[in-house]
């Protein structure tokens, strides 16, 4: 099926020819753009879609009969999960004592009614996983962004690394900063612009947005998604959190008053 | 591009191997018996004072730090924004703390404070105190910040002013204390203004810490990061746009 895409706002980016191929999905209520630059067989992109649908299936708190809505609403016991759903719940677990608590999937409110949504670090995972079928293929060099938390492998042109914008939270086609990423590199944003204050501070049970945007660089999705939601409850303590507890990881943040802090590492990944 | 519909294929194996070894197992006992004992605060609506007192005291502080940046920053400063903004494409560590001395005098203050703590930065803050001519008293703590950096010691304990520096809207002076070598506190004794505005700086902080003011870059980018949008946010969005030119050069090529 070819889809119709509508530029409203954007003219066409200038872009070199290339090999590879762009495929975009519509999973899990947004849009998953994987970008390859080398030449793969399609059983790849067929087999991270289906991938993809099936982490939708049983992770989708929007679904009732998923496992992770039933584990939720008390339907189902710890016993009766697949070791799968166990893993990303001992990974909610690992990531409330990591970030003492600023990420709690246990107090969100959830559309299928219940206060447990790991769809905070599912995402980050999930993509992850792609990544590896993707590589288990052959590819080598390939970005997936999901929804704006991307991971890239390789370069995006022989010898050039990725070219990640962070986007403004004011101007939607500009970027508050860029970040270079070669071999393997991931990003994620937490931010209010696009869905309201729906970041929930677990301290108080009730939603935050002191700060415009937060995003987070560093080795893995997983966790770039999970610090991202943990740092903008944090506030701007939570570049200190960030800086002391994962060097390996960095930030950039956008503030009410459009100031941009950033913790000292991030010098390391940007080029504008 | 292709975008296909609900996949009717049976799922795929978990690509990653699942071990759960006993400590998982024990964490995750434990995560079942807090699971009921934890969503219930929120369920019954009640807060935490005191973390939410903490929370909003943190993000006071930086609407403060803003309130002190807006009357300290001058107009000779803002030309120096649009040098040093153009310098920062270039991807130098140094520019980047010579952006956030230019944002003011308070996180001038700040930024010494993180050169000063990194023993490789001390440059990079000889430079700012160089640049930031206007912000007299940053240019004290910044100098001081980097002289001690290189010399391996800490801050001296005590309260220190700045002289005088005349702006375009009047004279700035700002009071630094250092407790236990860390800057603690900056106060601008002198504005234009003459309202006595302060900020407590989260002294473990500072050393992380860069500060600059937002810019909006028109720069050629292959992805764009920003929050999570929807599936119809995602067709009016600046990746939907790359994408769909993503997919063309890799048709050209394939047809050339």
């Amino acid at each position: 099926m070819t889809a119709t895409l509508h530029l409203h706002q954007h003219e066409l980016p200038a872009v070199r020819a290339r090999g590879g191929r762009t495929h975009v999905e519509l999973v899990m209520g947004m849009a998953v753009s994987i970008d390859l630059r080398d030449e793969v067989s399609e059983d790849a992109v067929d087999e991270v879609v289906r991938w993809l649908h099936h982490v939708d299936d049983t992770f989708s708190t929007y679904k009732p009969e998923s496992p992770i809505s039933r584990f939720g609403t008390g339907d189902a016991t710890l016993e009766e999960l697949s070791d799968e759903v166990i893993n990303v719940l001992a990974l909610c677990e690992e990531l409330y004592e990591d970030t003492d608590g600023a990420f709690d999937a246990f107090v969100v409110p959830a559309p299928n009614g219940s206060s447990f949504d790991p769809s905070g670090v599912v995402k980050g995972w999930s993509i992850e996983r792609a990544a590896e079928i993707l590589e288990r293929h052959g590819a080598v060099n390939f970005c997936i962004n999901a929804g704006g938390d991307i991971t890239v492998r390789g370069h995006a042109h022989p010898g050039e690394p990725w070219r990640i914008g962070i986007r403004h939270p004011d101007q939607p086609g500009k970027s508050a900063a860029v970040i270079a990423g070669a071999h393997r590199l991931a990003i994620a944003t937490s931010a209010t612009y696009e869905r309201g204050a729906h970041i929930i501070d677990p301290t108080t049970g009730e939603p935050t947005a002191d700060l415009a945007s937060v995003t987070i660089v560093g080795p893995d999705l997983t966790y770039t998604d999970a610090y991202a939601t943990a740092v903008f409850v944090m506030g701007v303590d939570g570049l200190n959190w960030l800086a002391q507890r994962h060097p390996d990881y960095a930030a950039f943040i956008v503030t009410r008053d459009d100031s941009a802090l950033s913790t000292s590492n991030l010098a390391d990944h940007r080029v504008g | 591009m292709d975008i296909e519909p609900p996949t009717t294929f049976p799922p795929p194996v978990s690509p990653q191997a699942v071990e759960i070894d006993a400590a998982t197992q024990q964490r995750l006992a434990r995560l079942a018996a807090s699971r009921v004992a934890r969503t219930q605060p929120a369920a019954s609506g009640q807060t935490t004072p005191t973390a939410r007192q903490r929370k909003r005291h943190a993000a006071k502080g930086s609407r403060t730090a803003a309130v002190l940046m807006s009357i300290t920053t001058t107009a000779g400063l803002t030309a120096y924004f649009q040098h040093a903004n153009t310098a920062a494409a270039s991807n130098n560590a140094n520019t980047l703390t010579g952006v956030a001395v230019a944002s003011g005098a308070a996180s001038a203050t700040t930024a010494a404070a993180t050169t000063a703590t990194t023993a490789t930065a001390a440059t990079s803050a000889t430079t700012a105190a160089t640049t930031a001519t206007t912000a007299t008293a940053a240019t004290t703590a910044a100098t001081t910040a980097a002289a001690s950096a290189a010399a391996g010691s800490t801050l001296a304990d005590g309260t220190y002013t700045g002289a005088t520096a005349t702006n375009k809207w009047g004279p700035v002076q700002v009071e630094i204390t250092v407790t236990n070598g860390q800057i603690t506190e900056v106060v601008a004794v002198q504005t234009p203004t003459d309202d006595r505005k302060s900020i407590s700086i989260n002294a473990s902080a500072t050393p992380t810490l860069a500060s600059e003011v937002l810019t909006a870059q028109s720069a050629n980018i292959d992805t764009v990061s920003g929050a999570t949008y929807t599936s119809d946010s995602y067709k009016a969005s600046l990746q939907s746009a790359i994408d769909l030119a993503q997919a063309t050069a890799a048709q050209a090529s394939v047809t050339s």
